[in-house]
């Protein structure tokens, strides 16, 4: 258990190259916004959250200090975006002590090549699947602060921000999400609540459902109506179907594209028993699929990706559900080929 | 016993807390000359040991704080049982999700919250109270004794552990001085309208102050 005041340093170090290896049959995106370096030190505790736009192929290995209460790369072509305290918070501390091994001393100099160093962390962890070229990576959902969490949740297309992104965009799905029935609403993929909260405001209860525990967290406080508003996992969803729970309708907005090429034929099951019949069930994605991946590169580096399974989630909603419309999501949001479809749960 | 500031009025704030520590000072107080360590260490495996709960399912752990007896009940069984804790506390429910280190089966929510999934079909198949009803407002008691009985499948086991014949509900005075208040609410009669008692433990006194009982109910028919 990570106390305040431990001797630790380095407790995770990602690193999201630019150059990936391909493998056939799988379609990779690179991924290089994403770095998260966790450090601690005595009197101070931080995540540090760096971001870059510079491939990392190109980015000589970096050289990580680790001092009383900083963190100091030397290659400044990682900015460091965001520091984060969470000395006291035990959020973090949860997180960290499921994954990683204390290691290091505060003052302890991390040189050279970063790979031992990763695959040994790796391996201590939780994560060392066999296959990391095709390991779901949930991790890049698990995010410590709101705006990293935003990111997460709204991948900033060309030209605009995310929170630009944000606000035009949950104005346009509550607009037709406002034919939604009353009561109670679950919330696919509800990521810090970003619908729920309107959702609650218009007098329903959703209850949001999220893989990544920070988001979790995160969403009871953002949503701010604790009487209309619970987030849960998935296997709680299932145990609470068991119990005869039926939602009144349903939303998973740029969700079931990202989920476990094993798990979304399950999860659309359950959905449709979670579900009465004829109740309203509203997606939005990206016509394939984007399925987070740790990935190797040439270089060795673990990472995540972005993969296409090929699933085709229409055809798969289809089976438990009968579309009602679509609509293209308009071309300011510059996400071309995304379509927030309507569907109502198949009787039986 | 007013839910504004006056002569003695309701403290529901005692119950959110900063720190987990300081959350186990409230859930547990020191008291029969013991610490909060002590009666946590001590009390938990007793409790543990006599509620026999269905071992799957879905349980409720009304008044769950920071998930002391979920974290055993998920943890004691073969993975067949979930666990959704209600409290008002939204620190407390924080702290839940994280300490009870199976997100799996367990989720923390308001008892607003779980009034809404029982209106929509919700069914426990069992549900415990421990030290919690002994703390609600006068008010808001009979509505929760309703929601559990509404929230239980018929049949199902509802166990409660309080003090009989006195309540600890958390007060300020005219001094704004906290204190634990008596307001003489006879929590076993409003149980009796909706439940069945079908078996009583007394707390050995070594665990508690003298009075502590741990009831099993059952809801009566409609």
């Amino acid at each position: 258990m990570l106390r305040d005041g431990d001797n630790a340093a380095v407790h995770a170090f990602h690193l999201h190259p630019f150059g990936l290896v391909a493998r056939p049959g799988l379609i990779y995106r690179g991924s290089i916004d994403v770095g998260l370096v966790g450090c601690f030190a005595p009197e101070e505790t931080y995540v540090v959250t760096s971001r870059d736009e510079m491939a990392m192929t190109e980015v000589s290995p970096p050289e990580m200090r680790i001092a009383a209460g900083a963190a100091d790369f030397p290659n400044e072509a990682l900015r460091i975006a965001r520091f984060a305290r969470v000395g006291t918070s035990p959020l973090h501390r949860h997180f960290f002590t499921q994954r990683v091994t204390l290691r290091g001393s505060p003052d302890a100099v991390f040189p050279g090549d970063p790979t031992a160093q990763i695959s040994a962390l790796l391996q201590e962890g939780d994560c060392v699947p066999e296959d990391l070229h095709t390991r779901y990576c949930p991790e890049i959902f698990v995010r410590f602060n709101v705006p990293d969490a935003r990111d997460a949740c709204l991948v900033p297309p060309v030209g605009l921000e995310t929170d630009q992104r944000w606000e035009l965009e949950t104005r346009w799905l509550m607009e037709r999400l406002a034919a939604l029935p009353g009561g109670v609403i679950l919330d696919l993929g509800c990521g810090i609540g970003r619908l729920a909260k309107p959702l609650c405001g218009s007098g329903r209860s959703v209850l949001g459902v999220d893989l990544s525990p920070t988001m979790r967290l995160m969403s009871e406080n953002l949503v701010e109506a604790p009487g209309q508003f619970a987030a849960m996992t998935f296997s709680m969803l299932n145990a609470m179907v068991t119990a005869g729970f039926r939602a009144n309708g349903a939303i998973a907005i740029w969700t079931l594209q990202h989920f476990q090429s094993g798990e979304l034929g399950r999860t659309i099951d359950l959905l449709g028993e979670a579900l009465p019949p004829a109740a309203p069930f509203w997606t939005l994605d990206m016509p394939d699929r984007h399925v987070p991946v740790w990935i190797r590169t040439e270089f060795g580096y673990w990472g995540h990706g972005w993969a296409d399974d090929g699933l085709s989630l229409t055809y798969m909603l289809s089976q438990r559900f009968a579309k009602i419309g679509d609509e293209a999501l308009p071309d300011e949001f510059a996400i071309p080929g995304a379509v927030l479809r309507r569907w109502s749960r198949r009787p039986g | 016993m007013s839910e504004k500031p006056g002569i003695l009025s309701y403290h529901q704030r005692i119950f959110e807390q900063a720190t987990i520590e300081d959350a186990r000072g409230v859930i547990l107080t020191d008291e029969a000359g013991m610490t909060t360590d002590e009666r946590w260490q001590r009390e938990t495996p007793w409790l543990i040991e006599r509620l026999v709960l269905p071992p799957a399912g879905l349980l409720l752990d009304i008044g769950c704080g920071i998930g002391r007896i979920a974290e055993r009940l998920v943890l004691s069984e073969d993975g067949r049982r979930a666990i959704l804790g209600v409290d008002t506390s939204a620190s407390m429910r924080v702290m839940a999700n994280i300490e009870v280190r199976d997100p799996g089966h367990f989720a923390a929510i308001h008892p607003d919250m779980l009034r809404e999934l029982v209106v929509a079909g919700l069914r426990a198949q069992g549900a415990i109270a421990i030290w919690a009803l002994q703390h609600i407002h006068a008010n808001h008691l009979p509505a929760m004794v309703d929601l559990m009985a509404e929230a239980l499948e018929p049949g199902a086991p509802l166990w409660t552990l309080e003090h009989e014949g006195k309540r600890f509900v958390p007060a300020r005075d005219e001094d704004e001085a906290f204190l634990w208040a008596d307001d003489h609410v006879d929590v076993m009669a409003l149980l009796q309208q909706v439940f069945v008692s079908v078996s009583a433990i007394d707390v050995p006194t070594d665990l508690c102050l003298p009075g502590g009982m741990l009831r099993r109910w059952v809801r009566k028919r409609k």
